[in-house]
């Protein structure tokens, strides 16, 4: 049906696909140079709407700020609504488990944040739910839309009840989210990656990608870098380093950036204290409309302070962190199986066979909206100021209101959504490089 | 005789008379803004500019160099930090055959932008509208032809761009062709009266960027005035939207070094929603040699917007601020004839 849409409204259709090309690629301009690695990213945003959801933040955020025929919000009354720390793109799948200390780690030891923070950044704070909702919207858009929009209905109900407050507690995540807590705690404990990707102490090198996918032995340019960064303190003093690769073919919108994988220990014999840790280059992020400037040194630091301020423990991750080298920036993150992302592709399997039902997407909306409030009331503005007195001037006695924005918004940006993926997906079947290949 | 190397047609009395032209401009502003939010004080520099050209035997050449802040505009991956670096914003190599005509290639000042800029005069408060608007960029690599009739009553200019040369590569096929017609009833700046018309695309999706406009100017006599009307049709890459919009300004000093100015700019981005109206209302203090004029201003600005105009389309607490501000401007102007 959006395609007859499309293919009916040929004049606005073309100055759509125009505007949503040159969006994309403006905001992948460091990605330049990598063609394959940026042909392979728009391949998989074409492969499913929710990875088109993922790798299309740049235009959903144009989006929010082009004049149109959404309705004014009530919110976001004051400068000061504009000034909160946001996650900056908080949808379900950068939900993940962080354990701060293995030695602890049982399923309780884990901690639920959002743990990708590459765009977080001061802004105005209903960005961060708009965005989470679309992301909701369109997990449950299997469902009946009542039910859909009843799960959406919930993010708002618990950043609400989130405000003020030190995190969530584990009861009221969700089976979900308790389902991902369970599996990074069995595998964490069980080193299920290190199992895949080690042997001997040493990476399982793959000869050659397949589908964009490997680990692949460093070259040596790619080795100096790496020297580099470790050499600025990444890894604990007492660290032994045991074998080094680069990672392709992860993520959506960073799938271009450098991934190096490093596999370490503290010495002792055989692989019992085996651990791994990430290296990934991050860019400069497309803005958020109204969002304050230069608040972070560079991206890479940005990602550690966010998590500093955003996450309840900052330690959660005790490799998070970073390190330069030249002009680029690269965040420091475990990559042990403790800590694990929520996969869209699970959670499909699970509304599949009905281990999950609507209410299940709803509880993970409430979970969501309750961390994403709890972190904005708990992190100063960019003045400095306390958050939470800002957040519930902005919302003062308009639940109902809150609620019914968020839902009416997110039925209409997923229909938005819909209507590009399908403009997208017609755009690089003509060609994969949406046209950047006759620019270089 | 005004040495050769402006864009204006009619300064052009003769370019056989070899001469150089050195010009800076150097403008620092500081404000205050309410209501408060996260950065209520600042400093800009908002004017370094530097400008060398040489004319000789009909043939010239021009650099332009400003200096703008690193990164991108609201990033903070620059260099040095966020310096502030030297932007080439105009290379131009000039040939005048005669008859008025002039030709021009490099990277060029804008047909519509600059003229606007010219006859606007306070460069060191703001730019001109056409350029603050975000409707034209002020200079664009490409090809330009222009003549005026003896005379000076009537001068034209045609110019064939990349269509975002200022800052980017060229990234698609199409080609900007720009077109400004100038009558001046008194055959000098004390009157004039301006249409440019663009047919154009920018971006790598060749999103349409046409414009239409209109100017009506004073310049020369005790007072500076000019109103302007400017319609386009795809903006930064945008085709979907339809803006038009247009300033009215006047300012001048009739009592010795007083300097008065006012200027309303009104855009309209798409619905009636998405309209702003900023206002700027200065008094100051001028002082003028030979080579040097100085101006310092006090004055406020205000922005008045629907909600559609505001960084987060329909957040109604975005929208609107006014600022307190204060600024220092300086020109130095040598020629010099051989």
């Amino acid at each position: 049906m959006h395609l007859l849409f499309l293919l009916a409204c040929s004049d606005a259709t073309n100055d759509r696909a125009a505007w949503l090309r040159e969006t994309l690629l403006r905001a992948d301009a460091p990605y330049w140079s990598r063609t394959k690695l940026l042909a392979d990213k728009y391949a998989v945003m074409a492969a499913h709407p929710y990875d088109f959801y993922r790798g299309s933040l740049p235009l959903y955020l144009a989006e929010q700020a082009r004049p149109g025929d959404r309705d004014d919000t009530a919110f976001l009354t004051t400068p000061q609504s504009a000034e909160i720390l946001l996650f900056g793109d908080a949808h379900p799948e950068n939900l993940g488990t962080l354990l701060a200390d293995d030695a602890l780690a049982t399923p309780d030891a884990l901690r639920i944040e959002v743990t990708d923070l590459d765009a977080a950044s001061y802004g105005p704070w209903l960005l961060d739910l708009r965005r989470a909702a679309l992301g909701i919207a369109l997990l449950g858009d299997g469902f009946q839309p009542f039910l859909r929009d009843a799960a959406v209905s919930r993010l708002p109900d618990g950043w609400l009840n989130g405000l003020g407050t030190v995190g969530l507690d584990p009861s009221d995540e969700g089976r979900i989210l308790q389902t991902l807590r369970v599996t990074a705690s069995i595998e964490g404990a069980s080193g299920e990656r290190l199992a895949d990707w080690t042997e001997d102490g040493r990476f399982v090198r793959d000869a050659q990608l397949i589908a964009g996918e490997g680990l692949i032995a460093l070259d040596p340019g790619e080795a100096a870098e790496l020297d580099a960064l470790l050499s600025q303190g990444v890894l604990p003093d007492d660290a032994r380093v045991l074998d080094r690769v680069r990672r392709y073919g992860v993520g959506v919108a960073s799938r271009p950036a450098i991934r190096y994988l490093v596999l370490w220990d503290r010495g002792s014999a055989g692989t019992g204290d085996d651990q791994l840790v990430q290296l990934r280059e991050v860019v400069e992020p497309v803005r958020l409309p109204g969002a304050w400037p230069a608040r972070f040194d560079d991206p890479a630091s940005r990602v550690v302070d966010a998590a500093a301020a955003l996450w309840v423990d900052p330690g959660a991750d005790p490799r998070l962190g970073s390190a330069r080298v030249g002009p680029r920036g690269f965040k420091v993150q475990s990559a042990d199986s403790f800590f694990q992302g929520l996969d869209r592709g699970d959670v499909d399997e699970g509304f599949a066979d009905d281990l999950y039902g609507p209410d299940d997407l709803g509880d993970l909306a409430y979970a969501l909206g309750y961390l994403m409030g709890s972190a904005h009331s708990r992190a100063p503005t960019a003045s400095g100021a306390d958050a939470t007195p800002v957040l519930l001037d902005d919302v003062a006695q308009r639940r109902e209101l809150l609620r019914d924005e968020l839902v009416g918004g997110a039925t209409s940006d997923l229909a938005q959504l819909y209507d590009d993926y399908a403009l997208f997906t017609l755009t690089i079947a003509d060609d994969p490089l949406l046209g950047l290949g006759s620019v270089r | 005789m005004t040495c050769a190397l402006t864009l204006d047609p009619i300064v052009i009395e003769d370019t056989a008379t070899p001469c150089a032209l050195a010009d800076l401009q150097v403008g620092a502003t500081g404000w205050v803004r309410w209501p408060t939010s996260a950065i209520n004080r600042e400093i800009a520099l908002t004017r370094a500019r530097a400008e060398l050209g040489i004319a000789d035997s009909g043939v010239a050449a021009r650099l332009v160099v400003m200096g703008v802040r690193s990164g991108a505009p609201d990033g903070y991956v620059g260099v040095d930090g966020e310096s502030i670096v030297p932007q080439v914003q105009v290379a131009e190599a000039r040939f005048e055959p005669g008859y008025g005509l002039r030709l021009a290639a490099g990277l060029l000042d804008d047909p519509w932008a600059i003229p606007g800029e010219r006859a606007w005069t306070y460069v060191g408060l703001t730019t001109a509208f056409a350029e603050s608007s975000g409707l034209w960029d002020r200079a664009d690599l490409g090809l330009r032809a222009s003549a005026a009739t003896p005379g000076g009553h009537l001068s034209g200019a045609a110019a064939v761009t990349s269509g975002e040369g200022l800052r980017l590569r060229e990234r698609n096929d199409g080609k900007n062709v720009t077109g400004v017609v100038t009558v001046r009833p008194f055959g000098d700046a004390r009157l004039a009266v301006a249409v440019a018309g663009r047919e154009g695309s920018r971006g790598i999706g060749s999103a349409r960027d046409h414009r239409l406009a209109g100017r009506i100017t004073s310049v020369g006599g005790p007072w500076t005035a000019g109103v302007e009307l400017d319609r386009a049709w795809g903006l930064s890459g945008d085709p979907l939207l339809t803006p038009w919009g247009g300033s009215a300004w006047v300012g001048g000093n009739p009592w010795g070094p007083i300097v008065l100015l006012g200027r309303v700019d009104h855009l309209v981005l798409a619905s009636a929603d998405s309209a702003a109206t900023d206002g700027w209302l200065a008094a100051g203090l001028q002082r003028s040699g030979a080579r040097v004029t100085a101006r310092g201003w006090v004055g406020v600005a205000a922005r008045d917007a629907g909600p559609e105009a505001a960084p987060v389309a329909g957040a109604t607490g975005l929208d609107d601020w006014q600022r307190l501000f204060v600024v220092l401007e300086v020109r130095a102007h040598v020629e010099s004839e051989d």
